[in-house]
């Protein structure tokens, strides 16, 4: 009898029941939507804290204070301070020296090109034998940091001073190719390949430090370093030491120092290197991240006010089904029907509809969002499953919610009144 | 997602339970019914905003106490109600009023507490992690809400069974809070530490984790029972004809029996959310088989390079000569073509002696979950392995056994052999040996009263070629020294 008198009320109320449908789907639209883009990123930022490995940046300590105003960095110290090369090795010397896989230095300098105008020059160690204070050789180097450099032609070896990568929209840009010849203020190098890393790098020449630190006149300095470090995936700990590590109880704090989280090793790394401040480098997080983790307030309120206004198109969709239908409201309660029975058929007319609309709305939302995304980062994102069940649900919520009240209003019908149709 | 399910099964549930039963209890009509879940409801989310804001200042062991001295002492008395006529006074509604709030702060602030130790996402931008594991929350609270709610149904029915249950469930709950407190008061020192007093608290919380399984058979038991009672007793019919009556007595049947069914589920799936979590999801990782090995006559142990060099985790083990089972790995560093073998106990110098396994080719400790860097293996420091002294001899490792003897106190897991009474030379079984006593970290066995004392007076006579063995901290030493 349930279901009969759903699937009438459906047949007769078609109309009726499309629009509500399509009011709910149109909010529903818009939330998956902004869930699309949220959860997509959302996802890439988690899988980037949950993974067994992380790269950790060293700079000097007055390198890394804010002083930006105005999107303007105004910090003076901004690439004056130097770390000492021959601190590295402190690096590997930290608790958790076993799970550092690699490292390198990195110093930076403009050099001019001749007739070809300025360009970047970094330098860095390629592949190098760095001794250890207990006798043994690290293979530091930055082809373990940066995995994810390609290099087309090949590595410049270690000891030749004057062998270099070059990135490849400077490359383009000079019109040089693999096996050219430079000269980056007098000192003249070859090119023995190309860089791509999709970073500033591409507009940059890589060459070794002692060239770099030539040029620049700062022997036996380097400006920042970069270690890459086997790590345990964040904890609701390391957070919080993260913030601020002094807030941590002593047990706590022995168990956060004693396991290798990315912040631990970051920690004693400053404790090793003088002057140093060691910051994890999550890409997502600083990237796409920060975006959507500023938008995600404003996205919210957004899908909440329509999704409102959804609820109360429902509600007065249904109130007027609930007036129409009142006479075989009366009929049922005349005939027995408990009060619970007749709700629970316009309520589940109200989820039948939600869950429709939902359904609706995460095809239309899904689409829509490639065609955001499309237009604003020019590519198109995958649509995570897990949005069309928190939509639908959302859906179906809000569908209960506009309904709630009409359902309310059966209540107070009294057969005698809605029968005879007067007082 | 089923951890956070069974996180708030296991913290609202015994709630859930108290507050239905006091429901029923003062007899409250529906819309009461309805006062009272919302209040508990929203205790709940007291009790975890509580612990939230509790954690911030590091209060949150404070709060514990004063919620549970709380819970205990409504508890005292309402213990009043379940025989008075008090329960239908105003009195008594505003003292289990009181009660339910309480145990419902209490237990928001338990399941928050159960939760702070794991991460719910790992970032604040919404992501399927956080989706996830917040429809375990939401799911969690309904279905013990609908619990709760079944459950004050089936104890309207019943409500002598209903009162004698809640006296049991008030019960078991105070002991484990006077458990808890009392474990509180130890710490504090406001209570003198006494052996009684620490087993009390150690039954206590080792009965706490399956408290909430008889609260599920406890629940379960009464909606059966509920619907049993129900289909005897008609329900009350005025002047009606026989066939109505027999209609009515048919709705009412379905009626109750749909409430038993609600009830059932509902716990059978807070049952399986949380038995599925406590048996299957926690059960830490296992070490692999270790092949048991032997000292030859020259006292070595000698293991070819070519049957380990495969870059797999080789496990070995090896009994001391107290009944210490020494574990041990093999590895190659290295690739195939550069076989560098890392050679260590099977033991962490900060984590214990769990182990390490290997997932795929990841070699993993497993009290911290640090993945370590494979060519470190073998050299001391962070989480690594202790290194264990051999020598490689031409195609075969060899490690002498009394290098392994040393290193017996890292490992806590004896197993049970025949060792010889050093001064009467007898044979007894190391589990059984009524004496024993340890001289440079070698347990020794007696079957005596006077061979231990002859022994303690000086150990050196007998045993003067023990090996002293290292201690824990001295691990990254054993290199060196």
């Amino acid at each position: 009898m349930f279901w009969r008198l759903l699937r009438q009320s459906f047949l007769q109320g078609a109309r009726r029941k499309i629009l509500s449908g399509l009011t709910v789907a149109l909010a529903a639209t818009l939330g998956m939507a902004l869930a699309t883009l949220s959860v997509g990123v959302g996802d890439k930022m988690a899988q980037e804290m949950r993974a067994y490995g992380a790269n950790i940046r060293v700079v000097p300590k007055g390198e890394s204070l804010s002083l930006a105003v105005g999107g303007l960095d105004l910090n003076p110290l901004k690439g004056r301070e130097t770390l000492a090369e021959a601190d590295l090795p402190l690096i590997k010397d930290i608790f958790w020296h076993n799970n550092i896989i690699g490292l390198s230095p990195f110093l930076d300098v403009q050099v001019s090109l001749g007739d070809k105008g300025k360009a970047r020059l970094i330098g860095t160690w390629f592949q190098h034998d760095m001794p250890m204070p207990d006798g043994d050789v690290f293979a530091a180097g930055v082809r373990t940091v940066a995995a994810h450099w390609q290099v087309e032609g090949a590595w410049p070896g270690e000891n030749a001073e004057d062998q270099v990568l070059l990135g490849k929209s400077l490359a383009r840009r000079l019109g040089l190719g693999i096996g050219a010849s430079l000269s980056l203020d007098a000192h003249p190098v070859r090119v023995v390949g190309l860089l791509e890393t999709g970073g500033d790098e591409d507009s940059a020449i890589i060459g070794p430090l002692a060239l770099a630190q030539a040029i620049a006149n700062v022997p036996g300095r380097v400006r920042a370093i970069e270690v890459s470090a086997l790590t345990v995936p964040e904890t609701e700990l390391s957070l919080r030491a993260r913030h601020n590590s002094d807030a941590l109880t002593t047990a706590e704090y022995d168990v956060w120092y004693c396991t290798a989280y990315v912040s631990t090793i970051a920690h004693q790394i400053e404790e090793a290197v003088v002057n140093a401040s060691a910051r994890p480098i999550w890409q997502v997080a600083a990237g796409e991240g920060a975006v959507i983790g500023k938008m995600q307030v404003l996205m919210a309120v957004v899908t909440l006010a329509a999704f409102l206004s959804a609820a109360m198109g429902v509600s007065a969709l249904m109130t007027a089904t609930v007036v129409e239908r009142a006479r075989e409201i009366g009929l049922m309660k005349a005939l027995g029907a408990s009060l619970a029975e007749i709700n629970a058929q316009f309520l589940s007319e109200a989820a039948a509809i939600g869950a429709a609309g939902g359904l609706l709305g995460c095809g239309f939302g899904a689409l829509l969002s490639q065609g955001i995304s499309a237009m604003v980062f020019g590519q198109s994102v995958p649509v995570p499953w897990i949005a069309v069940p928190l939509v639908t649900v959302a859906a179906i919520v809000v569908a209960l919610a506009g309904a709630a009240y009409p359902a309310r209003t059966i209540a107070r019908l009294a057969p005698v009144e809605v029968l005879y149709g007067r007082k | 997602m089923i951890l956070y399910l069974a996180i708030v099964a296991r913290g609202v549930f015994p709630a859930a339970c108290v507050v239905a039963l006091l429901a029923s209890r003062i007899a409250a009509p529906r819309r009461a019914a309805r006062l009272v879940v919302c209040g508990a409801l929203g205790a709940v989310l007291a009790g975890a905003v509580g612990h939230e804001a509790a954690f911030a200042r590091h209060a949150v062991s404070e709060l514990a106490v004063a919620l549970r001295l709380a819970a205990l002492f409504f508890t005292v008395l309402a213990l009043s109600l379940v025989s008075a006529p008090l329960a239908r006074s105003a009195t008594g509604r505003v003292v289990a009023a009181l009660l339910g709030l309480a145990v419902s702060a209490l237990s928001g602030f338990q399941a928050m507490e159960l939760a702070s130790e794991r991460s719910f996402t790992a970032t604040g931008v919404l992501n399927t992690e956080a989706i996830v594991n917040a429809a375990g929350v939401g799911l969690g609270l309904v279905v013990v809400l609908l619990a709760g709610v079944a459950l004050a149904h089936a104890a309207y029915r019943v409500h002598r069974l209903a009162d004698g249950v809640l006296f049991a469930v008030l019960a078991v709950l105070a002991v484990l809070w006077c458990g808890e407190l009392m474990l509180a008061a130890l710490q504090r020192d406001w209570l003198e530490v006494t052996t009684l007093r620490v087993r009390l608290v150690a039954w206590a919380t080792a009965a706490a984790p399956g408290v909430v399984y008889a609260l599920m058979l406890a629940g379960a038991g009464l909606a059966i029972a509920a619907f049993v009672r129900r289909s005897a007793s008609a329900p009350p019919v005025g002047r009606v004809s026989p066939e109505i009556g027999l209609r009515l007595l048919a709705a009412h049947r379905r009626g109750a029996r749909r409430w038993r069914n609600l009830g059932l589920a509902c716990v059978a799936m807070l049952a399986v959310g949380l038995t599925y979590q406590d048996v299957y999801a926690s059960r830490p990782p296992t070490l692999s088989e270790a092949t048991r090995v032997a000292p030859d006559d020259a006292g070595n142990i000698r293991i070819g390079v070519a049957s380990v060099a495969d870059g797999n985790l080789h496990r070995f083990d090896f009994i001391a000569s107290d009944g210490h089972r020494v574990r041990f790995f093999l590895i190659n560093r290295y690739d195939a073509e550069h076989v560098r073998l890392g050679v260590v106990f099977d033991t962490c110098m900060i984590c214990g002696d769990k182990g390490y396994i290997q997932e795929g080719n990841e070699i993993i400790c497993i009290s911290c979950n640090v993945h370590l860097f494979r060519p470190s293996i073998g050299k001391p420091g962070g989480c690594n392995p202790v290194p264990l002294d051999h020598e490689v001899d031409g195609d075969a490792v060899v490690i002498a056994a009394n290098a392994l003897e040393r290193g017996a106190k890292y490992f806590s897991e004896v197993v049970e052999i025949a060792v010889a009474d050093p001064v009467s030379g007898a044979k007894l079984l190391n589990t059984k040996a009524p004496y024993q006593y340890e001289f440079r970290g070698r347990t020794f066995f007696f079957e005596s009263q006077a061979n231990y004392d002859a022994f303690r007076a000086s150990p050196e006579t007998y045993a003067a070629d023990t090996v002293s063995r290292l201690w824990r901290v001295q691990g990254h030493v054993a290199k060196e020294g």
